[in-house]
C-alpha cells in the first residue's frame, strides 16, 4: 500500500480530478486546505514583504490530497493527474509524491 | 551564512546623525556608496523607499532592516548604524528604532536575501543581544558581538 500526497496549486482542477479518481476506482481521499510557505512568509511576516513579487505566482491557497491506495494504482493516478491538469507540461500546477506505508489502522478490510 | 562576515568597519556608524526614517536610510546608504562609488545611489535609494512604502521594515525591539534589490549590483552590501534619537520607523510594536541594518542584494539573488533576512531577524529577537548592541561605542564592538554570538549559536 502507498500513501499518495498531491499538492494541487491550481484548485480549479479539484472537482474534475476527484471525479476522475472515482472513475478509476480510488475509494476515497482526504482533501486539506493548505497554503504554501512562500505565500505565508511574504504576506504574514512583514520583513519578507519585499519578496511578494517573487512569490506572486503562488496561489493564496492550495489543496493537499491524501490517498491510501494499492501500489499498482500509482501509474493510473499519475495518468489521471496528467490528463486533468497537465502538470507534467508546466510547473506550478501540481506535485505528487508516493510514500510506502508500513502499517494501516482503522481502515476497512 | 554569517552576518558577521558581511560587517565592514567602514560601513558601520555610531551614532547616526539623522533622526528621520528616510534620512537615516540615506545616511547608511552613503556609507556604502562612499566606499563603493560605482553603485547607482539614486536607483538604490528609490528601491529602498519603494520597499519601505510596501510595509515597514522595522521589526520591533528597536530594530529596523531596510533592504532593497537591484540588478545593477553584483554582491551583497551591508551597513549598520545606531541612532540616539529616532522616529518610530512605523515599527510593528510602535517602539523607537535605534539599531538600523541596511541590506542591498543583487536582483537575482532572492535566496541570499531570504537567508540573510531570516538569519538577521531571528538573531535580533534576542533581547540580550539587542541590549549589548545598543551599548556599542564603535564599529569593532559591533563586529566582535556578532562574531561571538554566531560562534556560540551557529558553530
Amino acid at each position: 500500500m502507498k500513501l499518495i500526497i498531491i499538492f494541487l496549486n491550481k484548485i480549479e482542477y479539484l472537482d474534475d480530478l476527484l471525479s476522475a479518481f472515482l472513475e478509476i476506482g480510488v475509494p476515497g481521499a482526504t482533501i486539506l486546505d493548505s497554503v504554501g510557505m512562500g505565500h505565508i512568509v511574504s504576506h504574514d511576516i512583514p520583513i519578507f514583504a519585499g519578496l511578494r513579487d517573487f512569490f506572486s505566482g503562488s496561489s493564496p491557497t492550495n489543496k493537499t490530497i491524501l490517498m491510501v491506495i494499492k501500489k499498482d494504482m500509482i501509474t493510473k493516478i499519475d495518468e489521471v493527474l496528467k490528463d486533468v491538469t497537465g502538470y507534467h507540461k508546466e510547473t506550478g500546477i501540481a506535485k505528487m509524491i508516493s510514500v510506502p506505508i508500513d502499517g494501516l489502522f482503522g481502515f476497512e478490510k | 551564512m554569517r552576518i558577521s562576515q558581511f560587517l565592514d568597519k567602514d560601513c558601520i556608524k555610531i551614532p547616526l546623525l539623522k533622526e528621520k526614517k528616510y534620512e537615516v536610510i540615506e545616511e547608511l546608504l552613503d556609507l556604502i556608496t562612499d566606499k563603493y562609488p560605482e553603485i547607482d545611489r539614486q536607483e538604490i535609494l528609490q528601491n529602498l523607499i519603494d520597499r519601505e512604502k510596501l510595509e515597514s521594515t522595522a521589526i520591533g525591539n528597536h530594530v529596523a532592516i531596510p533592504h532593497a534589490r537591484s540588478n545593477k549590483i553584483q554582491k551583497v552590501y551591508f551597513a549598520f548604524g545606531i541612532t540616539e534619537k529616532s522616529e518610530s520607523f512605523d515599527a510593528l510594536d510602535g517602539k523607537p528604532v535605534y539599531l538600523v541594518f541596511l541590506l542591498l542584494c543583487p536582483e537575482k539573488k532572492i535566496s541570499t536575501q531570504l537567508t540573510f533576512l531570516a538569519r538577521l531577524s531571528r538573531i535580533l529577537h534576542d533581547k540580550k543581544l539587542i541590549k549589548k548592541l545598543m551599548k556599542c561605542k564603535n564599529s569593532q564592538n559591533v563586529i566582535d558581538i556578532f562574531t561571538e554570538y554566531e560562534n556560540i549559536h551557529f558553530s
